[in-house]
Parts: structure tokens; sequence; C-alpha cells
């Protein structure tokens, strides 16, 4: 950092140059040399990327344990935040401006959430003299409150959900005619909240009354304001949104829209472009809608403005959601259709710059679709899973982006988003957008965190993601997608591969290698058993055994214990050859193919020709952990009893101390080993008792 | 991996031969072939040695079904029986202790084959690895009349003892036994004192002895646990007393409990006999591991030359065909070797003397061998030949591996006036007294004092494995019979009997018969007078297991030889 000090006076006293004669209305430009970048993850990597590109130079922050997070790698320099969670770190205003003082950094790139959509911060950054890149404070505000942006854009035209505003002192009364005005079922939602916070499903009168004061004291402990107000809950509805971008001249163009209907606990999972739902009508007065909702609060830079579509055809209506001021998760989908990086114009916004192109120059073609790979189990209710990613390596799938925030050797630390990476398939239609991008997540290959990887290929694999049928509610009408088993046939060939390409690797270091053949016999008896953990239906996890018997020709293969199988499946195996380090190829039931199988840590990633399975690889013996033995309820050494601490029928824990005894002037103190009832105690107080005498009789539960 | 061998008239074997020659800087080309498996005599060998296979192949998987052989119905009652208390088979018990995927050298499979006991006699026993380590196992099969010790039980366990002891191989039990078979207890008696013995002598020697006990071992059986370093015992199933209650209460009259007289939890916590305790069978095992895994244990031979040996050139497959089924019609026992040894490599020493006898240099799985291979009848000059290549082998520390295919020393006025006794003498001096390790194999007849010149049985080679077509007697039948044609002849013509040949012939026919049957591979084998019947394809695997095995003790070589008689 000390070397950098001469290059962050120059940066401050440029920018204080370039801010002093800086003023909103009369944009000027301004020179952008250094860019911090005030995120974590992909989204730090994926402005990096861009700034490179156009010859500025890049800051990471980072907290304690992102410290060796790739993203920080992919900066040229870096300033450690200190602090583990987002508030010690990447929350913390003061501390992301100390960095850029002390990077010399000139202007921050919030990236999204965090201090993205933090207008304090933003004005700070601007009194700090640095390139603010993203919206003036003011647009942000008027942007922030619900009800705030709500009338805003009302007034701007744009149609809203039918809704009502609730005074602090509305009575039951009042809050009835209110909820029969915009109608049945409805969502009382906090005015300052977002993330599900504070928001009620009511489906009718009986409960609103109450619901209404749940959500009430729900917002005023998450956010402080128990403002809230009803919205017309549209059930199996879509969520489109409008990519708008405006800039420091008046300008403002929309970048058509994205769909992202399917969403998990109010998180969007699958995004695409064009969306498959909304009808061109609708498109064409929602981008209208957009542009004008922007333009009344004369944004610039990058935004989002959300809408909700519900019915279809010429009954096809939309209602305005909420507009974001920031770069949204899924601005690739946006990138890879109409060719243009957002993060660029954004930088060329913010440096005073006129939008790159005109309205009439932005086109679009084909397909794309994103989707968030979680380190999550989704049939598990989407449980956020933490760990060391053993291993993660992108296919280099053909027309598939990925944006990763996560390498091998990586940990998904429990005090961020668990998101690992987006991965964005394109092709000229929406089909072969959505079977790209499927194959290629069967292909990635993360180990070590359990993954919605196979949950998004069966989303995308599905008819009714095929047909178009995408809505809200998609993830709660298709349960099946959430934990796909794969086939048992291919799971079962799978394990086989798996089971052979272990043993080969472990062959390698042998002593025996050179001298037999594995698992060589004179008198064949017995087969070579190995266990394996496999993903089953519902998240669960089945123990499968595979038995393989070798002999001249080949080898016998059982898997027992397959999910829904119950009988063992034989695979007869004719050949295997094994090319260091870990390609097999194998002739199985008659059929080759090609397949992969590595060992991380106790995982097996298994890459085969349709998918790449990640089983655990279960030892072979018991835990000896849970063999610790007890030394019993008895004496340890000869002694004399001092106290009884117990009596018949008492309940103790394990651990419980249940008879004191002493013996050459130390205390001996004989405790419970497991939890129970004491059926007996078999020694008095005072008694002189034996080594090995058992004092008490515990009676298990 | 070894095995790997070109196919036959395929295009690339020339190109393979001329790489594996190059590649290994090895002096030695590979050897040449006039093995045609086209051939009618190919194929008739082959054939031959399949039905000799696929009976020792029928034989062993009724020894591993468990519950004893001879009587199928009951044996599947004793498995079951077994399986229904949850416990393991020997061999399921030795896989699950090995490490994955390692090789396991079965020792005398086929013990009492034969003969009244129970064939495999209830004990497997055999060479595998441990945490990286070679060990000798022996696991009592409890299905086979409770694991109780027959004579021959005792004979194969201590044959195993006896490898373990020469060749240095830590030496794991996995101990069920109902202890002595009671009915013929006069036999196992007096010889049984001997493993108890053995086993404090391997301790002695500094050869750790584990004991992981499954089940009963009681009376003299306690012992076996009782004299090793290490005693592992199951929670609730091992039992270990000199005397069970139904005892004690005759002798002393106590009414005892078995588990406080000798259960896994009393000797674990009271008597201390047992070091470790188990919670059950695998438990067990895994706990055997750790102990093997600790003993820090290093092998004191030399590692091999290479730690990447070049399988043979030419295909093992063919060793089905070369080896006559009549043991009478002779063929190259070269053959043998080319499809055995290294890069199908072989030095051979004295080439143009004693042609009935080969010797030369070879490397097998990396390890320098010696090779005295026979192709017939032993002269005198094969018998100094092979005397003058012992004492070389010794010189350079180097291990002798021993094909035999003889019919034993040439008889006849000439070559007894030549000294064909001395000559044999030179040979059976330096192969008695040859302290490099020797193994044996038999490829085909081992008949009279050949077997001895050989390194058979008695000059205890380390290992002894057998060919199935594999032929040992003091003379073929067909000799032996005629013998004792002319030997009655002659005792008629001094006591002045009318001699009828038609009265004789069918005693004859009988005493042919009956050597016959007792010369064969399996009556040898059922008698442990070697260590078993091999696949002829598996040779060089077997060879591999053995040498490697060796190697856990020094080899070192000899010059103090007996007298040669000159």
């Amino acid at each position: 950092m000390e070397q950098r000090a001469g290059q962050a006076d120059v940066g401050v006293v440029d920018t204080a140059d370039a801010v002093s004669s800086m003023d909103e209305a009369s944009p000027e430009r301004r020179r952008i040399r250094r860019i911090l970048v005030a995120n974590r993850g992909e989204i730090a990597s994926r402005v990096m990327r861009t700034a490179k590109a156009m010859g500025i130079q890049t800051v990471a922050v980072h907290s304690e344990p992102d410290a060796r997070a790739p993203f920080v790698a992919d900066a040229m320099f870096s300033v450690p935040l200190g602090g583990r969670t987002s508030a010690e770190s990447y929350l913390d205003a003061g501390k992301v401006l100390d960095a850029a003082r002390r990077s010399g950094a000139d202007a921050i790139h919030p990236g999204y959430g965090f201090l993205s959509e933090n207008p304090e911060f933003a004005q700070a950054v601007m009194d700090a003299g640095l390139v603010w890149i993203g919206p003036t404070p003011a647009q942000m505000r008027a942007m922030a409150l619900k009800v705030e942006s709500k009338r805003l854009v009302a007034e701007a035209g744009v149609p809203l959900v039918p809704g009502a505003e609730l005074a602090a002192d509305v009575s039951d009364a009042e809050l009835l005619a209110a909820a029969e005005r915009v109608g049945f079922p409805l969502l009382v939602k906090a005015s300052a909240g977002g993330g599900g916070k504070g928001m009620r499903l009511v489906r009718d009168a009986a409960s609103l009354v109450d619901e209404v004061s749940a959500a009430r004291n729900e917002a005023q402990s998450a956010f402080g304001d128990p403002t809230v107000f009803l919205e017309r809950y549209l059930e199996r509805s879509r969520h489109v949104e409008v990519q708008v971008f405006g800039d420091r001249h008046g300008g403002v163009v929309h970048l058509f829209e994205r769909e992202c209907s399917i969403q998990r606990r109010h998180q969007k999972v699958v995004e695409e472009s064009p969306s498959p739902g909304a009808t061109p009508a609708t498109l064409g007065a929602m981008y209208a809608a957009a542009v004008a909702a922007a333009r009344a609060i004369g944004y610039h830079g990058a935004g989002t403005v959300e809408f909700i579509v519900a019915g279809e055809g010429e009954a096809q209506e939309f209602y305005f959601l909420e507009m974001n001021t920031r770069l949204q998760v899924e601005h690739p989908v946006t990138e890879a259709t109409t060719g243009l990086d957002l993060v660029e114009w954004q930088i060329r916004v913010a440096r005073g710059e006129p939008l790159p192109l005109a309205q009439e120059q932005i086109t679009r073609s084909g397909h794309a679709i994103e989707v968030r790979l979680y380190a999550e189990d989704p049939a598990n209710g989407y449980l956020p899973n933490t760990g060391r990613i053993e291993w993660f390596a992108d296919p280099g799938w053909p027309d598939v982006r990925v944006d990763s925030g996560v390498r091998t050797g990586s940990e998904v630390s429990p005090f961020y988003d668990p998101m690992l990476a987006k991965v964005i398939g394109s092709g000229p239609t929406r089909e072969d957008a959505a079977a790209t991008l499927a194959e290629c997540l069967a292909h990635l290959e993360v180990a070590g965190v359990r993954t919605n990887r196979e949950s998004l290929a069966a989303i995308l694999r599905s008819p009714a993601f095929l047909a178009g049928d995408t809505t809200t509610a998609f993830l709660d009408e298709h349960p099946e997608v959430l934990a796909p088993a794969p086939p048992a046939a291919e799971l079962a060939h799978a394990l086989v591969v798996g089971a052979l390409g272990l043993a080969h690797a472990e062959a390698r270091h042998a002593p025996w290698a050179r001298l037999a053949p594995l698992g060589w016999r004179n008198v064949p008896a017995v087969p070579e058993v190995r266990r394996f953990a496999v993903p089953a239906a519902g998240g669960a996890e089945a123990v499968v055994e595979v038995h393989v018997m070798r002999d001249r020709a080949g080898a016998w293969a059982e898997v027992a214990g397959l999910p829904g199988v119950e009988e063992p499946v034989r695979i007869r195996v004719e050949a295997e050859s094994f090319e260091l380090p870990c390609v097999v190829s194998a002739q199985l039931d008659g059929l080759g193919s090609r397949w992969s199988a590595q060992r991380v840590g106790h995982f097996l990633m298994i890459g085969g020709p349709q998918r790449v399975l990640t089983v655990r690889i279960l030892p072979p013996y018991p835990d000896a952990s849970e063999h610790a033995h007890d030394h019993g309820l008895a004496t340890p050494v000869p002694g004399t009893v001092t106290q009884v601490l117990v009596a018949a029928g008492d309940a103790v824990s394990a651990g419980d101390t249940l008879v004191i005894l002493e013996a050459m002037k130390m205390e001996h103190r004989i405790r419970a080993d497991t939890d129970g009832v004491v059926e007996e105690i078999r020694v008095a107080v005072g008694e002189s008792v034996d080594a090995h005498h058992v004092v008490a009789v515990l009676e298990e539960p | 991996m070894p095995g790997s061998a070109p196919r036959r008239g395929g295009a690339g074997q020339l190109d393979a031969r001329v790489k594996l020659t190059l590649a290994s800087g090895f002096v030695q080309p590979v050897m040449r072939t006039s093995v045609d498996p086209g051939s009618e005599t190919f194929r008739a060998n082959r054939d031959a040695m399949l039905e000799s296979l696929t009976q020792v192949q029928q034989l062993q998987a009724a020894v591993v079904a468990g519950g004893g052989a001879s009587n199928p119905e009951k044996a599947a009652r004793a498995v079951a029986r077994h399986r229904d208390r949850g416990k393991l088979l020997p061999r399921e018990r030795i896989a699950a202790l090995l490490d994955a995927d390692s090789p396991f050298l079965e020792l005398s499979p086929l013990a009492g084959w034969g003969s009244k006991d129970e064939l495999g006699v209830g004990l497997v026993t055999g060479i595998g690895w441990v945490q990286g380590v070679e060990c000798l196992v022996s696991a009592n099969d409890p299905t086979v009349k409770g694991g109780a010790q027959s004579p021959m039980t005792m004979h194969k366990a201590l044959r195993a003892m006896e490898i373990a002891k020469v060749n240095r191989l830590p030496l794991v039990n996995l101990t069920e036994s109902g202890g002595a078979d009671l009915p013929n207890q006069a036999e196992v008696f007096v010889p049984g004192g001997a493993s108890f013995r053995n086993l404090t002598q391997l301790s002695a020697m500094g050869i750790p002895t584990i004991t992981l006990v499954f089940g009963s071992s009681t009376a003299g059986g306690a012992y076996v646990p009782g004299m090793s370093d290490y005693i592992v015992m199951q929670k609730q199933s091992a039992k270990v007393f000199l005397a069970g209650p139904p005892l004690v209460k005759m002798a002393i009259n106590e009414d005892a409990v078995e588990e406080d007289l000798g259960g896994a939890e009393m000797h674990s916590r009271v008597s201390g006999l047992s070091d470790y305790l188990a919670d059950d069978e695998l438990d067990a095992l895994r706990i055997g591991r750790g102990i093997v895994g600790h003993l820090n244990w290093r092998k004191l031979g030399p590692p091999p030359r290479t730690a990447h040996p070049d399988g043979p050139a030419l295909d093992p497959e063919e060793l089905l065909g070369i080896a006559s089924a009549d043991v009478r019609i002779p063929f190259d026992v070269r053959e043998i070797i080319a499809r055995v040894v290294d890069g199908s490599r072989f030095e051979e020493f004295k080439p143009l003397y004693g042609s009935q006898l080969v010797t030369g240099w070879a490397e097998l799985a990396g390890y320098p061998v010696g090779i005295i291979a026979n192709n017939g009848i032993l002269f005198s000059e094969e018998s100094q030949k092979s005397a003058q290549f012992i004492q070389l082998c010794n010189r350079h520390d180097t291990p002798i591996l021993f094909l035999q295919n003889t019919t034993g020393f040439m008889v006849g006025t000439r070559y007894e006036q030549r000294g064909i006794i001395k000559d044999g003498a030179k040979l059976i001096n330096a192969v008695s007294n040859s302290t490099v390790p020797h193994v044996t194999l038999m490829v085909g007849a081992s008949y009279g004092a050949g077997n001895y010149g050989m390194a058979g049985r008695a000059f205890n080679p380390r290992f002894v494995f057998t060919w199935p077509n594999h032929r040992i007697a003091v003379m073929g039948p067909k000799q032996l019979g005629g013998v004792m044609e002319i030997v009655a002849r002659q005792k008629a013509e001094k006591l002045g009997i009318p001699w009828s040949d038609e009265q004789f012939a069918p005693m004859r026919q009988g005493l042919e018969d009956q050597v016959e049957r007792e010369s064969t591979a399996l009556y040898a084998t059922g008698r442990v007078w070697d260590d078993g019947i091999i696949d002829p394809r598996d040779t060089r695997t077997v060879l591999g297991l053995a040498l490697s095995a060796i190697h856990n003790n020094e080899v070192r070589g000899t010059s103090n030889f007996g007298v040669f008689r000159m």
C-alpha cells in the first residue's frame, strides 16, 4: 500500500479538481483511472473484467474470510476491510471510503446488494471527490420507499398493481373497505421492506386485521418503520423487468426485457430474455412505461423497472412492481442477447459520456437464459450449505458464459449469499439456449457443498419450462425438479465406473501395484465392496454398495441399495482402461463410453456422457468415534464410597455424577455413560468396594 | 500392471518387443518362441489343462462356500446359521482386513483333499497387504465343524506359520474355533503344541503376532490369543477361557458364567488379556488394521530393481498349451520362462552344456532371480551345472526359482560308472546348504531324487506351487509297476512258484493305478506337500507375490557348503 501512496495522492488531486467543477446539471467528462469495486464474489470479478478491458485499474476490498477469494486475485490492488460479517466489512461505508483513499481509487462501483442502493453512501463517495458509478442519491431515494416510488411512476402514467396505502390510525372498517377495493387475495407489505420481511399473504377478509397487525410488528422490528400497504396478490403471474439506461444528457433507452418468474423465497433462480410469456403488446407498453418512469426522475446509469404480468394473450395485464437503481444480478442475459457490455455503459455514463447507442441502434437476437448456482439444498427448504468447495470446474461449454465467484478450494462462508456462480446459456432459440445450458450444468463439476445444480438442469429440461409456462408459482407447482435423482440405471453405471476409477487411482501407489492385477485372488471368493452416499429423492442420501468381482475377462459389478430399486443391479464390465489421472474408458453391458472419475477429499466426481455426479465416499469401517468405550458404571480402583448422588428412579443425563469414591486421597467420580433412568444403586455411603465393582445400573430410555 | 503382453500374431507384436528391449536398456533380447498355438499338440495340452483347472476351480468353489464340502446340504445350513448371527465368512473377514483391492495369495486352499478331513480343513491362510504391509493371515472357518482343528488343519496352520517365520511376515490370526477336533484328539494333541511354540518364537524373532478373536477360542485354543503380541476381542462374541463352565463345574465345582469366565468385556477390563475391545466384526478388523499400521514395518530384503517392470513380451495365456498333458512327453521349459519373466528376457548360463537343464538369470516383477529348470533327465553334466549355478546365485545374493519337470537322475551302468551319484550328491549338497531363498514351481513330472535335487518340499524352499498337470512320486507308475513285477517274478522263481504274467497283470495294474492316484497334483496338495495348485496363467503373479513376500526377510547367500565329492 505504501508504494502506491504517491499514486493515491495524484488520484485524489485529479478527482478533486474534477469535482470542484462538477455539477450534476452540467455533465462534464471525468476521467476514471482506478475503480474500487465495493463488492465481492462474481460481480466484483465481472466489473473488474470490463474495467481491465477499458484500461482502468482495479481495486478490490475484502473481508477476512474473503482474503483468498478469486475476486481479490482478479484485482490489481486489494485492501482488507477486516471483519467477517457483511456489517463489519462490505456494509461499512467508512471502511470502504478509507480503502478508496488508501488505494488511490478515483471511482467506486458498488456492484449489486451491499451499499449499491444506499444514497448516503453514494453521497459520501461523491463528497469524497470520487466518481460514483450509479444513479444520484436523489434518484435512489425517489425509488427507495415503495409508496414513494409508486406515486412517482403512477404520475408518469405507469400502471400499478391495485393497492391501498394505510394510515397508521386506520380503523378496522376502513381497512376492510380498502381491502375490498384492492381485492383478495392480497399482500400486506412493509413500505420500507424487501426480501419478504413484513410480507403477509391474505386470502380473505377474516384474517385481514390480524395479519396487518402482525405485518406492522414485523416491519417495525425489521426496518424500524411500521408502515404497511395492501397490494393485490397476482397468482401465477410472471415477473418481467425492463433494463433501462440513462445518461447525464437526458438520454434514456431500454435494453429490452428479462423474465425472472422462477423464484424461490422471493429470490430469482432462472432469468431469461426474451420473455416467453409477455405478449408483444405488453412488452411494447412495458418498454414505454419503463422509459417514462426513468425519465420521470431524470434517471442515469443502469436501472431495472420490474413489472408483474398477469393473464395471457389479449387479456394480459401488467403492473409496476418496483425499480432497482443498480446493475442487476441477471444483467448477463441482456448482454448475451444485445451484444452490449452493461458495465462498460455504466462506466461511460459515470464518466459523463452520452449513451453509446440510440434506442433504434439497440437490437437483440437469439435467446439467453441465466441460472444461479447456489450452495443450497433445494429439497430441504433451500437450506444454504457452507463449507469448502473441494472442486469447481467450468466445463467450458460452447455458448455458455460462467460468471463465477469461487474456485476449487474456496470456502462458502455463512456470512454472505451462497451464490457460487451464474451460468448463462445462449442460442438462436429458447429451446437451444435451454438445452445448451442444461447440458453445461449437467457437466459442471462441483464437489464439497450441496448445490442446486441438478435442480437447475431439471428446470431447464422440464416440459413446463420448455412450454414457456414460467410463473412465480413454478417451483411450488413442480416439486419434482427440486431434487431430481438420475435414472437408476445411469446411477448404477456411474457408481461402477466410480468404484473402478477409485480402485485404479488408489492402486497407483499401492506396494502391490506391479505385482498383481486389482483385487487378484488365486481363489476367487469375495467381491471388493465400496460404499457411497448418493443423492436420493427429496434431498435425502442413500447408501449404495458397489461390489466388484474380477475375473480374467473383466469384472462383474453389483450395485445394491439404489434409491427406488429393490434388487441389486448387475453390470458386466467387459473392458476398463484408465488413462491417468482420471479418464476411464469402460465397456459396460456392451456399450462403450468415456467417463472421468476424480477423487476430491471425501467426494468422488463421476463424469459420464449424461452428467457429472458427485457422491460421497463412505469409509469401509464403522466410525471409530461412535465406538468410544465407556468405562462402565464401575469403580476404577478400590476405595470408599463417600457420596451417592442419585437414587433408583432418578432420571440422569450422560455425564452426571452418580457416585463419588475416595481412594488413596483422590476423589473418583463415576458418571452416567448415557441418558437414562437409575434402575438400581448397588453401593452405600461408607462402603468399601473393590475395583471394577458395579455401583449403579442405568436403564436406557 | 503386469500381463499387458501384446496378442500374438498382431501387427504390433514386433514393435512392442523392440520397444520393451530398448526402453529397458537391458542387454538381453526377447526370447524366441517356437510354440504354435494352432497346433494339434498345443490345443490338446490346453484342453487337458483347462479340464484339470475346471476341477480345481470347482473344488475351490466348494471350499469358499463354507460349511464343509463333504455334505453340501449340511454346509448350507451351517453357513446360514453363521450368517443369521450376523457373522462374516472367513474370506469376507480377510477381504475387510486387507487394503482395498489388495491381492490375496491363498495358501493350501485344497488341503485335506482325498483325506477324511473336510476339503480346505476349516482354515484359510494366505498373504495379503494390510496398511501397505504384507501379512500372513490365518482365519478359522467356524462353519466347518465349528472351526475345530483336525489333523490336517494343524498341518496347514503350521505350514502358514513356517512361511511367516522364514519370510518374516507379520501374522494376523482371525480366530473363531471350537478347539481341537476331539474325536481326532490323538492326532492333534501332540503336534498342536507346536503352534503355541511357533507364536512365541515369531514374537521373539521380532515378527509381530496379532490375534482378533471373533468367537470362541477356548481350552488349548486360548493360547492362540494368549501367545500373541496383540489381542483384539469382539464384544459379546469372543470367549477365551482354559475351561468352559461344564469343565469348571467338573474340576472345581464352581458354577461359572461364560461372560465372567472369558468374555471380551472381562478380558478387556479385568484380566487384561485383551488389549482392544471391538464392538463388532468390522470394528475388530478396523482395530487390527490400525495395529498393523503402527508396526513401523520395514522389509529387510532389497527393493525390486525397477519399480515398473515390463510384463512378458510373450502371451502368458499360452502357458495353458505348453506343458504336456502326458508328463512323459518332453517340452522346452524355456517357453514357460519366456512367458513369466520381465520382458521375456533371460540370460542363459552354460546354454551349450548339460542341455537337459536350463540355468540363467532374469528379473521377475523387478526382482533378480536365478532360474534352474528341467528339460527332462538329470545327467552328471546337468547336476554339475546346477550345483555351480547355485553357488553363483549364493555369491550374488540372488533368489533361485526352480522349475521342476524331471523324471529323475539318469540310471544305468554307464552313468553309475561315470559317477552319477557323486554328481547328484553335489547338487543335493548345493541345494541343501544354499541360503538364498528358493521358490519351486512344479510344471510337470517330479520323480525320484530329481525332486530333491530340484528343491522339493523336503529341502525347505520358501514356497512350492504346482500346475494342475503336475505328477509327483518316487518314480513313474509304469516304472514302479514294472519294477514290482520284476521283483515279484524273481521272488517267485526263487521260491519255485510258477509265474504267470496274466495272473500278475491285475496286481500290476492295481499298483499302477494306486501310484497314479497318489502322484496327482490334487493328492499332493491335499497333503500340503505344496502351497497350492495355481492356474498356469497366474504363474507370474504368484511368483511375483512370493518373491515380494520373501523380501520381507534379508536375502543373503553363503559360501559355506558341504564337502563336494570330486
